[in-house]
């Protein structure tokens, strides 16, 4: 299955959005996910499932202001 | 009566009108919070429950004779120094996912100006999907101005820092007033320009 990833078609076996992020390395906990236009809310848990051309942005937060 | 004269009649009634939320009133909220006075918002609703400590006066919009008092208590005395005719709803409370919808409730736009990770997380799954939130991700440390960028994710966020530079106390990272302040102007520009639909 393809998704676009930080605007990159990406190829991907992950069957949910939340594999597919630990399979990219990134720090689930620390992100907010855009996916396909709107910002996920809740906990790792509950992301959706993939499918063929989803799009999915991260930005990362961290510490400090 | 307004301390900016340089509005147009709809701007001056746009931002009088408007609501803006600030959750935080540490380096990037009491900064917000003075530019967006000094822009011609007239009515805000700030939340934070600490007090002023002598560590806050390297980059936070107090001093040094208000260190001890709690901060949207300071914040308040600073702001209507600026500008008289305010409408401030200060709350000195710690603000969470149980609380945060009411406390904005009645905001057009809000500015998250937490310092944690968990908290800025907490406010962008609650409010992001209703109300329009600008967040602060990547302020501390010197240098790198050009990295402080502004983008919009999905409807209703808009993100500004450099997204990777965190405070990090082992490698001697720590927010200073020159980077936050800038991050701060961002913030208050860019509610500034939801408001007046003006291109971000």
């Amino acid at each position: 299955m393809k998704v676009i990833y930080q605007g990159v078609v990406t190829e991907t076996g992950a069957a949910d959005l939340a594999g597919f992020l630990r399979g990219q390395g990134a720090p689930v906990a620390e992100l907010v996910i855009e996916f396909n236009g709107e910002i996920l809310a809740g906990s790792v848990d509950a992301l959706p499932e993939l499918h063929e051309n989803d799009r999915i942005e991260v930005f990362r937060i961290v510490t400090g202001g | 009566m307004s301390c900016n004269p340089y509005l147009s009649a709809v701007e001056r009634e746009v931002l009088g009108r408007a609501v803006v939320g600030i959750a935080g009133a540490g380096g990037l909220g009491s900064n917000c919070a003075m530019h967006l006075v000094r822009s011609g918002v007239r009515r805000l609703v700030i939340a934070d429950f600490d007090t002023v400590v002598p560590g806050n006066l390297n980059r936070q919009f107090f001093f040094a004779d208000q260190v001890g008092m709690p901060k949207v208590e300071a914040l308040r005395a600073n702001l209507l120094r600026i500008e008289p005719a305010l409408e401030l709803d200060m709350r000195q409370v710690r603000i969470t996912a149980e609380n945060v919808d009411e406390l904005f409730a009645a905001c057009a736009v809000v500015a998250e100006a937490f310092d944690t990770v968990e908290a800025k997380a907490m406010i962008v799954g609650a409010l992001a999907s209703k109300t329009p939130l600008v967040a602060v991700s990547g302020v501390a440390g010197w240098g790198n101005s050009n990295a402080l960028e502004v983008r919009r994710a999905g409807r209703n966020l808009v993100l500004v820092g450099d997204g990777k530079t965190g405070v990090d106390p082992a490698n001697g990272v720590f927010p200073h007033s020159p980077r936050v302040g800038i991050a701060a102007a961002m913030l208050a520009n860019t509610v500034v320009s939801l408001l007046l639909g003006a291109p971000l």
